[in-house]
């Protein structure tokens, strides 16, 4: 395994390739730290950047840039209370406690050190996991395939923050948009409605540009001139200030190495693993904390605990992209775009065909993670400046670069338009209360689903009882239906004590009003 | 009716799935090998209507959590708040529709001073900075950085 990490290593880091992933990293920061835009909307804007370089150097830029953005988003959490995607929301109600308390530079700190201890954590579990892990993958036919897309949608829908069946609904629709453009098995056109730029489906960076970045600016444009008023709170620039102390070590050590093991492992089920996993680190610290009360009050250990789980999450999402080809995330989903690109197709086959890609890009996202620890934690007074831009500013520029990005993906002018579109499908979506997430993995997972289903249905010559036949499978399917099940029979249990996570993070944000 | 945008939002959910369904179903659904390329979009199509049927149930029985006031002042901030979000959709649109035949730089123009200046209110010191400033410096970096082919337009010029 050392040896393997090592050629890795060698393959990733070029001098080139560290610019790249400094370059990446810098503007994820900077267009992460924007009140709203995550991770997904970073990377589908900045996707363009990569196309032309080869492709380690792509994966480990667009590592940086997740990593960038995704430490933007902790920033707008810790300072401003507004999360920039799900998998932040629960940093919102100890960090930015803490920052009201003068300990902002104390909870950007811990976070940035517990991912990267997590990052760590995730890269070994990772080079440790995925090659056995890739072998039994290669026992995966249609049927549990199938069954593990829809345990992970489930897992999205059940753990979701609102209503259940509308997530569900969400989720369908994504399923639904995902079958635009040509049947693979029998060549028919399907709801193109004649547009030559639909027969190859609708493009994933265009639909989370329009969902997350075009829609997010719509809905922000709503409230005009009052949305520049929010001040972000002062920050020390000192970067004393940003080093956890030993007390601060103290307390933070055991959750950050909880979640890192935690996050890497609710990561390798298909469907946000990010965001459940730091939900249930919060939960899990909270109840192992001897003092409980302090939570929702600026526990550091508030912070730390799921900061480090939604990182490690990430290396855990790479062993269903990488052994079974699954993107568990949007993320994910734009990699693949990347391999793709380079005529490198993720699966059980990655390992054997191409051991350098595949080692190469687990240590690409390692170098990216060290490279925000090195980069952005000095310079995080530079990109908090950013917040303070009015957004009526940066609203032109960020549309800009949306139909820009859109057009030149395939060089087509029909993409800006569908963007736009699911640009105001988003930001209905906003105002009438539905998640794009679940629509987001849904159409994530669609083509694959559809394949998978329909070739199990194939074999088994119609008969859906495949799905509960087969034994691993069977598991599966079992483990859903639980889900679905649970809570009828514990009367709610879970869902209750994911409610009152998200009741304290809505009491948080209205008390800030 | 308890929650108007969760009945509305359902109900419109519910046509979509019905929309969906009936467009599955000029495909071949089920063949003699299995199913075939009709049959994914028209199970999602019915699951989408049975699933927007409970969201339109429920929407009588939950309350919403809170009712704006129907008062003058918040139906003309409606007004406002639809314009502001219309300009900004068209705008995007008309960029998308004219770009190949326009041109990059013309485009980019119509698409960013009237948000500047009109939406956003800016004075004109700050439109034309932002505006040819953004402009200027996506061009070098489209083209220049990343070779982007950006339409030249009927002007022939960028």
């Amino acid at each position: 395994m050392i040896e393997n990490l090592l050629m890795g290593f060698k393959i990733s880091l070029s001098f080139q390739n560290i610019i790249y992933c400094f370059i990446g990293c810098t503007l994820g920061t900077i267009i992460g730290v924007l009140p709203g835009l995550g991770p997904s909307a970073t990377i589908a804007m900045l996707l363009t950047l990569t196309y032309k370089l080869d492709l380690t150097s792509a994966i480990i830029m667009l590592a940086g840039i997740y990593y960038g953005a995704s430490y933007g988003g902790t920033i707008t959490s810790v300072l401003i209370n507004i999360p920039g995607e799900a998998s932040t929301v629960v940093t919102c109600i100890d960090g930015y406690q803490m920052a009201l308390k003068g300990r902002a530079g104390k909870a950007l700190g811990i976070a940035a050190f517990g991912s990267f201890i997590a990052g760590t954590f995730g890269t070994v579990g990772l080079s440790l996991l995925a090659p056995p892990l890739s072998e039994f993958a290669l026992m995966f036919g249609p049927a549990e395939y199938s069954a593990l897309m829809m345990l992970g949608l489930t897992l999205v829908i059940y753990l979701g923050s609102g209503s259940p069946t509308k997530a569900m609904v969400m989720g369908f629709l994504g399923l639904a948009v995902a079958t635009i453009g040509m049947d693979p098995a029998t060549a028919v056109e399907r709801f193109t409605f004649g547009s030559q730029s639909l027969m190859e489906g609708v493009n994933i960076a265009v639909l989370a540009m329009g969902l997350f970045g075009i829609g997010e600016i719509l809905y922000m444009a709503e409230s005009g001139e009052a949305r520049a008023s929010r001040d972000a709170i002062k920050y020390s620039s000192k970067l004393r200030e940003l080093l956890p102390d030993q007390y601060d070590w103290k307390m933070s050590i055991k959750p950050i190495g909880r979640g890192s093991i935690l996050g890497f492992f609710l990561g390798m089920l298909p469907g946000g693993g990010a965001v459940i996993s730091s939900f249930a680190s919060y939960a899990m610290e909270k109840k192992f904390s001897k003092h409980p009360e302090q939570f929702g009050k600026g526990a550091i250990e508030g912070v730390a605990g799921p900061e480090s789980a939604n990182n490690s999450a990430v290396s855990g999402a790479f062993i269903p992209l990488l052994t079974l080809g699954i993107p568990s995330n949007v993320v994910m989903a734009l990699l693949v775009g990347a391999f793709m690109l380079h005529g490198v197709t993720p699966g059980p086959f990655i390992l054997k065909e191409h051991p350098n890609v595949f080692w190469g890009v687990i240590t690409s996202m390692y170098i990216g993670n060290v490279i925000l620890l090195i980069l952005n934690v000095p310079l995080i007074r530079f990109f908090v400046k950013i917040i303070e831009i009015p957004m009526a500013l940066l609203s032109p520029l960020i549309v800009l670069i949306c139909v820009i990005g859109a057009y030149s993906l395939n060089n087509n002018a029909v993409d800006i338009l569908i963007m736009v579109i699911f640009g105001v499908v988003g930001y209905l979506m906003r105002k009438f209360r539905y998640e794009p997430a679940p629509f987001m993995l849904g159409f994530v997972l669609g083509e694959m689903l559809e394949k998978s289903v329909r070739q199990a249905l194939i074999i088994s010559q119609g008969s859906p009882l495949i799905f509960f036949t087969h034994p691993i499978s069977m598991v599966l399917m079992v483990a859903m239906l639980f889900m679905i099940l649970s809570p009828i029979f514990t009367t709610f249990r879970k869902r209750r004590r994911l409610t009152t996570v998200l009741e304290q993070v809505r009491k948080a944000a209205s008390e800030d009003d | 009716m308890a929650n108007k945008k969760d009945f509305s939002s359902g109900l419109f959910l519910f046509l979509l799935g019905l929309f969906l369904a009936f467009l599955s179903i000029r495909y071949s659904i089920w063949s003699k090998f299995g199913p075939d390329e009709g049959f994914f979009p028209f199970a999602v199509a019915m699951i989408i209507m049975g699933l927007s049927l409970i969201v339109i149930v429920k929407s009588f029985f939950v309350a919403e959590s809170q009712e704006r006031e129907k008062t003058s002042e918040g139906q003309k901030r409606k007004i406002i708040t639809v314009l502001r979000v219309s300009i900004y959709t068209i705008l995007m649109l008309v960029y998308g529709l004219l770009l190949e035949k326009v041109g990059f730089l013309i485009t980019s123009a119509v698409l960013i001073f009237p948000i500047l200046k009109v939406v956003e209110k800016q004075s004109w010191k700050i439109t034309l900075l932002v505006g040819f400033g953004s402009i200027i410096t996506s061009y070098i970096l489209f083209v220049h950085f990343l070779g982007v082919p950006l339409p030249r337009g009927f002007l022939r010029i960028w």
